[in-house]
């Protein structure tokens, strides 16, 4: 079943001289609970798509629907409110809200909606990603691995339609890149979630089910795991 | 759809608040000082009208809103127990004396509740109000009157009449023991002298013994609210109508409510261009504070996005926050310009025809509930654009947002790396902040040297020339008062003692006319006079040759004073042909030089009937109602000219028919006597007699006449004075004010624009700047700031110059314009220390970190 299909999406910038096409025409569907790994190398236009499925931005044509639900006919603030009920964010640079702390930070997207925290599966998602002991933490007394589990934690808390992960890894050494890829793989499973994920890196991409591979704004390639 | 998401709003908003003190401080700081302003503002407005209230009501002698009266005790019962009435004071009125020592100004001998005295403005300093049968209170005026000294238990005689009636047989003489006395109000239009409850029935009842009418009692009342007292007067008397007809009266300070509704253009156009002048500043440093803030925090805004905060959740962010700093910044903001505005208000009454003594600091809730909201507006409009910039921030662009990263093709530059170079350059990366601060700054200096041109352009000597017309002016007390209330004349014996001490150059007396001055005029004019005066029965009577008399001023000069008036058409001069029968009308021109006349105005050439009639007779027969002039005199005379009599020399009074100006020589030929001294004008020979002269009348007018009162033109100079430094020190509270926001705003961009660049300073420092490089590049920006704001201002206060000194020359004619750089002299040098050790002090701060701390910061 598809979760998220993007249909002939364009995505230009600039004009005349100047443009760029950064996205010509990509077709792509996504299932419920599969693993999917964009590939491509800097500037292929992988960024630009995930911003796209992710309603981050709008393309310049093509739609994107997300739980049956074509984002190109939404306003801003219905994008944003889409946004946060629909999809978890995973970004390379973390991006947690410095003033909260980590508890504070998974629960944001729920807290921003008005709704009630379901408290024993946020408990549950904190376990799972082994946060309980920094609860209280701010971001900053926090490691690279850490502040990045917390991202993820922040991605599942609001039982999205779908996660997008923008290499996830990208700001972690190694070995910390490799826990943190794994957490991210099981808990994606465990909470029954459907995963998007960015990387330049083909031995990350093939832990998942299928890889995509993107260049000048064209899927180029599509491998399936057996 | 509705979602409880504000608890969650809050909790972003108050912990950004935590997290940035500097910003916090300052935005508080710029909140306060706008919030005094605005109350100051409000706080002197509202008391210059509580303070003009209280004195028409002193003038009045009460405060209370309406008086029934000359009622029996069955009315007053009955009114008492209206409902409409919210408090009454009940008066009593046994006599009055007008003789000696009061004959200044009489006194009222009666009983009053306490009410009443509360609303006659009786405080007592020491004793109790009467309470035995012979007690009794009075002010310290009528006890130094009556050569009694302010000691409580002292035994006072008074003799009064009756009723008020002055014959003899109605004088009773009684001896009182003082119980209390209260400071004198110089502004009451009489003595007030209270009597005992038991003194009042007693005395009451030996006056109807005697044979006379009941005493007059009045019933003084307070509605609930000053709103249409008139209607609620009629409602109530008619309660007590029963019986017979109830007189009252409606106390004209109520009915004068509107004045503040009545303020006029020239009163409300300078408020509300300072009022908009405080908004703006107050939007520049807010708004400036605030647009720093979101765009240095404009990831983290962009985060909040991606991560599902609306637009509108983002505005309320900021919003929050601003609110958040309003409640610590506008209770201060309050408490202190309510004091300032306190201090400030005798300085700007001093200014007014309003007497010092008069001065009420209001208390109204409205200064505190009108300037919270005039900041919170100010506030709110200062915080909406950053906030729809926050709120508007795309999530994509925000996570790659650098500060002016327009992608827009860069100038190749010559320039190279210099340091100064850079710094030019870093100001263009956001040329909006730099306008800003160029505007802000600038704004205060302009203010400020506008400031010092306006107050010194304030030429005392221009303004006496046009005002005084001659040193000395000296005449009865009543002559000085507003509208020449009462109306005696000059007693001639003082001011031959006056020039027995004192060296008169030249002088001359102007006159009254014993009398009510008439002049003739025909059935035109005197319709045109009826319709005038509103369908109110004046004094106009049919002379029965086809003429009427209707009632004018007349002022009769020497020629002293003649030729010091202004000739507008004819010659003025024939006035002072004793012997000739020439006589001028007094009228304005307007700007452009034409005089208000009207079509039936004699004419130049014309005869006209001056004539004085000795009383006014109303004469009832069957055609109803008429007024008759008795003891009439009149003589013809001819119209020389059109003249304009300036105030300082002029009658200070008007009628509604045409006022006249006669030759005292020429009047006293045609007509004789009919003439009493109005006052008498002289200038001295010299400085030094000047200064002389003013000492003698200075003491003479106080200490030994009392019933004399002089304008001089050193008393004009200082009244003069007072006007401008009213000016100067409102202007001055209004500069420091705005300058110290120009420095706030200064402040801000500058650290947190260093604050902001951190990362790349440290970046600039790890590829081979020096740390000393780093400094002087930043101490060059702060003074591009300062001196760039200084040089803006300056272009501006020249080419403004000219102009505000042209505007201010058309508005005010005592105005010289002048152009001076002064202030500039004075402030730059300030200003241009501040641009170098803000930079420096910043820098301290931040390099107290490593560069290799400093790059892995994330901004």
């Amino acid at each position: 079943m598809s979760i998220l299909s993007a249909k002939n999406l364009m995505k230009v910038y600039g004009q005349g001289e100047n443009q760029v096409k950064a996205l010509n025409g990509v077709n792509l569907e996504v299932n419920k609970g599969e693993f999917l790994a964009i590939v491509g190398t800097s500037g292929s236009g992988k960024s630009t798509l995930l911003h796209m499925l992710g309603g981050l931005d709008r393309p310049t044509s093509g739609e994107v629907i997300v739980d049956g639900k074509n984002t190109a006919s939404l306003k801003d603030d219905e994008l944003t409110i889409f946004r946060r009920r629909k999809i978890g964010f995973v970004f390379q640079a973390f991006n947690l809200v410095p003033v909260l702390n980590v508890y504070e930070n998974i629960i944001l997207p729920i807290e921003l909606d008005g709704e009630k925290v379901d408290k024993e599966f946020v408990e549950e998602i904190i376990d799972t990603l082994m946060l309980s002991a920094k609860k209280e933490a701010l971001p900053n007394q926090l490691s690279g691995g850490q502040q990045q589990r917390v991202a993820i934690a922040r991605a599942l808390a609001s039982r999205p339609a779908i996660i997008l992960a923008d290499e996830p890894t990208g700001n972690l050494d190694s070995k910390t890149g490799q826990d943190v890829l794994s957490l991210l793989k099981v808990s994606a499973e465990k909470f029954s979630q459907t995963l998007v994920m960015i990387t330049h890196n083909d031995e990350i991409a093939q832990l998942a089910d299928r890889v995509i591979r993107i260049e000048d704004g064209r899927i180029v390639s599509e491998s399936e795991r057996r | 759809m509705k979602v409880n998401n504000k608890k969650c709003v809050r909790k972003i908003a108050m912990r950004c608040l935590m997290a940035n003190k500097r910003r916090n401080i300052i935005t508080i700081a710029a909140i306060v000082l706008t919030a005094i302003l605005f109350t100051t503002l409000f706080t002197i407005a509202l008391s210059m009208n509580a303070s003009y209230e209280k004195s028409i009501f002193r003038q009045l002698g009460g405060s209370n809103h309406a008086t029934f009266k000359d009622l029996t005790d069955e009315q007053v019962e009955v009114l008492e127990g209206n409902g409409l009435i919210r408090a009454y004071g009940v008066r009593t009125i046994a006599g009055i004396i007008d003789e000696a020592p009061f004959t200044k100004l009489s006194a009222e001998v009666s009983y009053m509740d306490d009410n009443c005295a509360e609303w006659s403005f009786i405080k007592l300093e020491e004793g109790h109000m009467p309470q035995a049968y012979n007690e009794v209170i009075m002010d310290t005026e009528s006890l130094r009157l009556l050569g009694a000294e302010p000691v409580l238990g002292r035994e006072i005689e008074l003799s009064f009449g009756i009723n008020g009636i002055s014959e003899p047989e109605a004088k009773v003489t009684d001896t009182f023991v003082l119980a209390g006395y209260w400071e004198y109000d110089p502004l009451c239009p009489a003595h007030f002298i209270n009597v005992s409850k038991d003194y009042i029935d007693d005395f009451s009842r030996i006056t109807l013994e005697r044979g006379y009418d009941p005493l007059r009692t009045d019933l003084n009342v307070m509605f609930s609210s000053s709103f249409n007292v008139e209607g609620k007067m009629g409602f109530t008397s008619e309660d007590s109508k029963s019986e017979d007809y109830v007189r009252f009266g409606i106390n004209p300070g109520f009915t004068m409510t509107g004045i503040s509704g009545d303020l006029s253009i020239e009163m409300i156009l300078p408020i509300l261009v300072f009022g908009l002048l405080v908004v703006f500043t107050g939007y520049l440093i807010i708004y400036n504070v605030f647009q720093i803030s979101v765009a240095s925090d404009i990831r983290f805004y962009g985060l909040l996005k991606t991560i599902g905060t609306t637009g509108r959740q983002l505005k309320r962010v900021i919003r929050d926050q601003a609110l958040v700093l309003c409640t610590i910044g506008i209770p201060l903001g309050l408490l202190l310009g309510y004091g300032l505005g306190a201090v400030l208000t005798p300085a700007v009454l001093k200014t007014t025809t309003i007497s010092l003594n008069s001065l009420t600091v209001s208390t109204s809730p409205v200064i505190f509930i009108g300037a919270a909201i005039f900041e919170i507006v100010t506030v709110l409009i200062s915080v909406s654009k950053p906030g729809r910039m926050a709120g508007k921030v795309s999530p994509v662009e925000a996570l790659r947002y650098t500060e002016g990263s327009d992608i827009r093709k860069k100038k190749k530059t010559t320039r190279g790396a210099k340091v100064t170079g850079m710094a030019f350059a870093n100001m263009e990366r956001n040329k909006k902040k730099t306008v800003l601060v160029f505007v802000s700054i600038a704004l205060s200096l302009v203010i400020l040297n506008a400031v010092y041109l306006f107050v010194g352009g304030f030429d005392s000597e221009k303004w006496l020339d046009t005002e005084v017309y001659s040193d000395f002016l000296v005449g009865n007390v009543d002559y000085f008062k507003f509208q020449g209330a009462g109306n005696n004349p000059l007693d001639i014996r003082e001011i031959e003692e006056i020039k027995e001490n004192i060296t008169v150059e030249e002088g001359g007396f102007a006159y009254d006319v014993a009398g009510i001055p008439l002049i003739k005029v025909d059935d035109r004019a005197y319709d045109e006079f009826v319709a005038k005066l509103g369908g109110v029965y004046g004094l106009a009577n049919d002379a029965g040759d086809g003429m009427h008399y209707i009632d004018c001023k007349a002022e009769a000069m020497d020629e002293y004073l003649v030729d010091k008036i202004r000739v507008y058409e004819g010659d003025a001069s024939l006035l002072n042909d004793a012997d000739g029968r020439y006589i001028a009308i007094i009228t304005h021109a307007d700007e452009y030089g034409n005089l208000y006349l009207d079509e039936n105005a004699p004419k130049i050439g014309d005869t006209l009937t001056f004539a004085v009639a000795e009383e006014v007779e109303v004469i009832q027969d069957a055609a109803g109602g008429r007024i008759g002039f008795n003891g009439l005199k009149e003589s013809e005379f001819t119209v020389c000219a059109y003249v304009g009599v300036p105030t300082a020399i002029g009658p200070r009074r008007g009628s509604y028919a045409y006022d006249v100006v006669l030759g005292s020589g020429a009047l006293r030929e045609a007509m004789g006597d009919t003439m009493v001294p109005m006052f008498y004008a002289f200038d001295t020979p010299s400085m030094e007699e000047e200064l002389r002269a003013e000492a003698f009348l200075s003491n003479y007018c106080e200490n030994t006449s009392g019933l004399i009162e002089y304008e001089s033109k050193a008393s004009k100079r200082g009244e003069f004075e007072n006007f401008k430094n009213m000016f100067a020190l409102l202007g001055g509270v209004l500069c420091l004010v705005i300058g110290f926001v120009g420095v706030l705003n200064f402040l801000n961009t500058v650290m947190a624009g260093i604050i902001s660049r951190k990362n790349e300073l440290a970046v600039m420092q790890a590829i081979g700047m020096t740390g000393k490089q780093v400094k002087e590049m930043l101490m060059t920006e702060g003074l591009i700031y300062t001196v760039g704001s200084g040089i803006i201002a300056l272009v501006l206060s020249l080419v403004f110059t000219p102009i505000i000194n042209f505007a201010c020359e058309d508005m005010f004619w005592f105005y010289s314009g002048h152009v001076s750089v002064m202030p500039f002299v004075y402030v730059m040098p300030v200003i241009a220390v501040l641009g170098v050790l803000v930079p420096l002090i910043a820098y301290r701060n931040l390099s107290r970190a490593s560069i290799v701390e400093r790059i892995r910061e994330i901004g």
